[in-house]
């Protein structure tokens, strides 16, 4: 932990990572004019704060005034105070602070890697992994990656504190753990959840001695004395039940992570091989933190376990470049390593220089293409988008209510949806966001009616309208995505029968966009 | 080191990059709109001069788009030089979507062996070193993707100036200078490049070399004449269409002009004559007057730099060209005993300056402000062979 025990080339590969790492973050970033998929729903909640003067709202005004305020708010109130006093944009914000979290995470995460496998070595191949392994930030740098970014930055600073508080109780720890676990919680629910699987396998790991009961205790004490403010009034408003709500978006177990399937790189998937191989080797050594917290997150955290996964898995990564991939390679010279070999010592056999270095080459060039390469993830409301939604917020009454066709087959990856409430501030019948905070399994029921709908993109309008029957949802507006030269994802159905176009009047056009009104009952 | 020692080194290592580079070619189309592409101007034309047709026909070149599905139309006609379609002519006989993977994988090979070529130039115990951080720099410099994903030429010519650039240093004066009027077909930046380099040919007293140069030009335009009789003036016309559709919008002196102007026409061509004369002018000074310092990696350096500001027509793909004139820089450095970390950083700076003109770039949502990268890059050149006047003039020639 104290950087003084660094030595030269640790510290510039350490910087080196943070660099590159920054660098494949900030750029889909940057090539895209506004916040990557989603963010909608933390804009209208931000502004909710700033309209109410820094109280907590009762629910948020965000496609029609339903939803409890319920989620953890302090990046919306960062937001917020930046908003106010650095008179820096909502949206801004949302475009460009997810990727600085995130990059922030990554010294974090050399940190803890030195910490958890307590090898210098091994933790800076990690870092680099880290850095460039797509899914350790895809999803953090998106708009809607403001609490997640923030949430996994204290996350993995909480866990590192909780680790050296096992392993060294000490009462500074103590504190330190106290406040990056409280920081997590009023950050991000899943997050709080995988701190807090992890902080137990950690307490597991170093035996529950009395002292360790004793400060574990403390700890979720001043975890729930820090956060009190924010629950209390949450269970007062809403009941406890609001709290669980959110654990419906997750489903059973993550397959990928079974697979080693988890890392999102493009081409081949080196950093995962040589993970798995770094797994084995850990097993071998009868090492086992790193098995059972993958699978740790593998059963009980299958929401956003590939994300959580990364963290292990690149670790694993380290492992397996100085455990199995070095001494594989200089096994040719009949050279036995030692198991931790220095640093400027496997640097020094050009062997080891070239294929570390390819990696490096393969993994990087990886991350800069992504942005190229459809993934959803970094895609983002179009020119055509923002235009419509500007002209919807003039020029249509505020009670009206929209379907929004996008074509798109996750709710999680479609901006449109996403953004279409909080920048019309019209009712969207059709989104999905913010329903996990409803009770009575509506968030199920909205995901089964987003799925259906888009299916329509590809047949014509009587689908849509069938769909508005079926569900018994009613709308006086469809508003439909077309395909853009540079998209291939979308579809613009035709009006195909003479039926449903009688039913339609085109009220807005531009090359990506149209909105129609419904006249009449369909 | 021996020849049997390094092959299959050689071998496994083009294996490696042509299996990644083919599998990452695919990935990248995959994804693309392919046939909305600029790349698809290319692979028609190749296409067109496969089966005999003229590309600066609007009803062939229209149909043409229609034919194969696009509706992305950016040009009436081909406005490239005729000869271009010929070098496109291989990728026409195949499908768009398999050209467009051979073209991606060919310029990432082209830019990797440009790189090969140019640390080759200077002392292997040295320059090895530089390898991966020059390499990085690439990787995550802009234009590098921006070329990939567009399809563009920039790869060809980086190769091309590279391969010039070491046959020149290598003493290889006629054999360099054959290659260079094929600059010359993307002739925004081509022909700025080749008149430049022919006053340092000039200079050199190479007059074998101009007589090859003009020898090779010849052919190229022959070369077009066979397919089509006319293409001179067919193509003065389209390009000069081109040019007034996207003049002053470029990351140019000429694009900087007009945004400091408020995009009005007569401060635009003042402000940006004067940039242009000045910015020439330095180059100008610095290959005619200080021979005896140049280099041909130097000379063709500062050539590109200034190339890409004062030319009327750029994108930001085709500063992939700094390649050269950032890597001679670090190298010069190198020689030069300067730290390692502070010259291998060099190419990242540049990478961040990159990155931070694409933040501006995104928020004005213009990309006229790239400009700066190429004057960085003439402002260091230029700074650096002139400091070498400083330690005398008997300092000798650069490399």
């Amino acid at each position: 932990m104290k950087l003084k025990s660094l030595d030269t080339i640790t510290l510039f590969a350490v910087v080196f990572a943070v660099f590159l790492g920054g660098v494949v973050r900030f750029y889909p970033v940057l090539i895209s004019n506004f916040p990557l998929n989603d963010g909608g729903l933390f804009y209208q909640m931000t502004q909710d704060v700033l309209d109410h003067n820094f109280s907590l709202p009762l629910y948020t005004s965000y496609n029609g005034n339903e939803i409890p305020f319920g989620y953890p708010p302090l990046a919306l109130y960062l937001m917020a105070f930046i908003q106010r006093f650095i008179h820096i944009g909502i949206i801004d914000q949302l475009h460009y602070l997810p990727a600085l979290f995130s990059t922030l995470c990554i010294p974090a995460f050399y940190f803890l890697s030195k910490s958890v496998t307590g090898s210098k070595e091994k933790s800076t191949f990690a870092v680099f992994a880290f850095a460039l392994m797509p899914r350790s930030y895809l999803w953090s740098v998106m708009g809607g990656g403001i609490t997640r970014s923030l949430g996994l930055l204290f996350g993995i600073l909480s866990i590192l504190s909780v680790w050296e508080m096992f392993k060294r109780p000490k009462f500074p720890i103590l504190l330190l753990s106290i406040l990056g676990c409280s920081l997590t919680v009023l950050s991000h629910p899943e997050i709080t959840w995988f701190v807090f699987i992890t902080s137990l396998l950690i307490g597991i790991r170093y035996g529950l001695n009395k002292k360790g009961i004793l400060y574990a205790g403390i700890t979720i004490l001043g975890i729930l004395f820090l956060t009190s403010p924010w629950w209390i009034e949450i269970i007062q408003r809403y009941g406890v039940s609001l709290l669980f709500n959110t654990a419906q978006t997750g489903g059973l177990f993550s397959v990928p992570i079974i697979l080693f399937y988890f890392t999102q790189e493009p081409f081949i998937t080196i950093l995962a091989v040589v993970a798995l191989l770094g797994l084995f080797a850990e097993l071998v050594r009868r090492r086992f933190f790193l098995f059972i917290w993958m699978l740790l997150i593998f059963i009980l955290t299958p929401r956003s376990a590939e994300t959580f996964a990364t963290i292990p898995g690149c670790m694993l990564f380290g492992s397996g470049v100085v455990w199995v991939l070095v001494p594989g390679l200089l096994s040719y010279a009949k050279q036995i390593p030692e198991d931790d070999q220095p640093l400027g010592q496997i640097l020094r056999e050009r062997i080891s220089k070239y294929t570390l270095g390819y990696i490096l080459i393969l993994a990087l060039f990886a991350a800069m293409a992504i942005p190229y390469l459809g993934y959803s993830e970094t895609s983002a409301l179009s020119q055509y988008d923002q235009q419509a939604m500007e002209w919807i917020s003039q020029n249509t009454s505020v009670s009206s209510q929209f379907t929004v066709l996008t074509g798109k087959q996750y709710w999680f990856t479609d901006p449109t949806s996403e953004w279409f409430p909080a920048l019309t501030k019209r009712i969207s019948v059709s989104t999905v966001q913010g329903s996990e905070w409803l009770p009575d399994d509506e968030f199920a029921m909205h995901v089964e009616r987003y799925t259906l709908l888009q299916s329509c993109a590809e047949k014509d309008f009587s689908c849509v309208f069938a769909w508005g029957r079926n569900t018994n949802i009613s709308f006086s507006y469809l508003y439909a995505t077309k395909r853009t030269r540079g998209d291939q994802g979308l579809y613009q159905p035709t009006v195909n029968s003479e039926m449903t176009s009688d039913q339609l009047q085109l009220i807005f056009d531009n090359p990506g966009v149209s909105i129609y009104k419904i006249i009449g009952n369909p | 080191m021996n020849l049997h020692i390094k092959l299959p080194y050689i071998i496994i290592a083009i294996l490696l990059l042509g299996g990644i580079f083919l599998f990452s070619a695919v990935k990248i189309v995959n994804a693309l709109d392919y046939p909305n592409s600029d790349f698809f101007t290319f692979w028609l034309a190749g296409h067109l001069a496969t089966i005999g047709q003229n590309p600066y026909q609007t009803e062939l070149w229209i149909g043409g788009h229609h034919q194969f599905g696009v509706s992305w139309i950016p040009n009436a006609t081909f406005v490239y030089p005729l000869p271009l379609s010929l070098l496109f002519a291989p990728l026409g006989l195949l499908s768009l979507y398999h050209a467009y993977i051979a073209w991606v994988m060919i310029s990432q090979l082209m830019i990797v062996f440009s790189i090969v070529i140019l640390l080759r130039l200077y002392p292997s115990q040295l320059s090895k070193h530089y390898f991966l951080p020059i390499f990085v720099g690439v990787v995550i410099f802009r234009p590098t993707i921006l070329t990939l994903v567009n399809g563009q030429l920039s790869g060809f010519l980086l190769l091309l100036i590279s391969c010039i650039a070491f046959l020149w240093e290598r003493g290889k004066w006629w054999q360099g200078s054959v290659l260079l009027p094929i600059l010359a077909l993307k002739p925004n930046l081509g022909i700025p490049i080749i008149v430049l380099l022919i006053l340092y040919l000039i200079r050199q007293k190479q007059m074998k070399s101009l007589v090859v140069v003009g020898a090779s030009s010849l052919a190229l335009v022959l070369i077009g004449v066979v397919q089509n009789p006319n293409w001179i003036t067919e193509f003065l016309q389209a390009g000069s269409t081109k040019l007034s559709q996207t003049f002053g919008f470029s990351p140019t002196v000429w694009g900087l002009a007009a945004y400091i102007s408020g995009f009005k026409l007569n401060p635009t061509m003042i402000l940006g004559s004067l940039a242009a004369i000045i910015l020439s002018g330095g180059c100008l000074y610095l290959l005619l007057r200080k021979r005896d310092l140049l280099s041909p990696t130097i000379a063709c350096s500062i050539v590109i730099a200034t190339s890409l500001l004062i030319t009327p027509y750029t994108w930001p793909y085709d500063q992939l060209l700094l390649i050269i004139p950032i890597i001679a820089f670090v190298l010069e450095m190198m020689s030069r005993k300067y730290p390692f970390l502070l010259t291998a950083s060099i190419f990242l700076l540049f990478d961040v300056m990159a990155i931070i003109l694409l933040f501006i770039s995104s928020r004005i949502q213009l990309e006229i402000l790239n400009v700066i990268l190429s004057l960085s890059v003439y402002c260091i050149m230029l700074l650096f062979i002139l400091t070498i006047k400083g330690k005398g003039e008997n300092e000798t020639k650069i490399t």
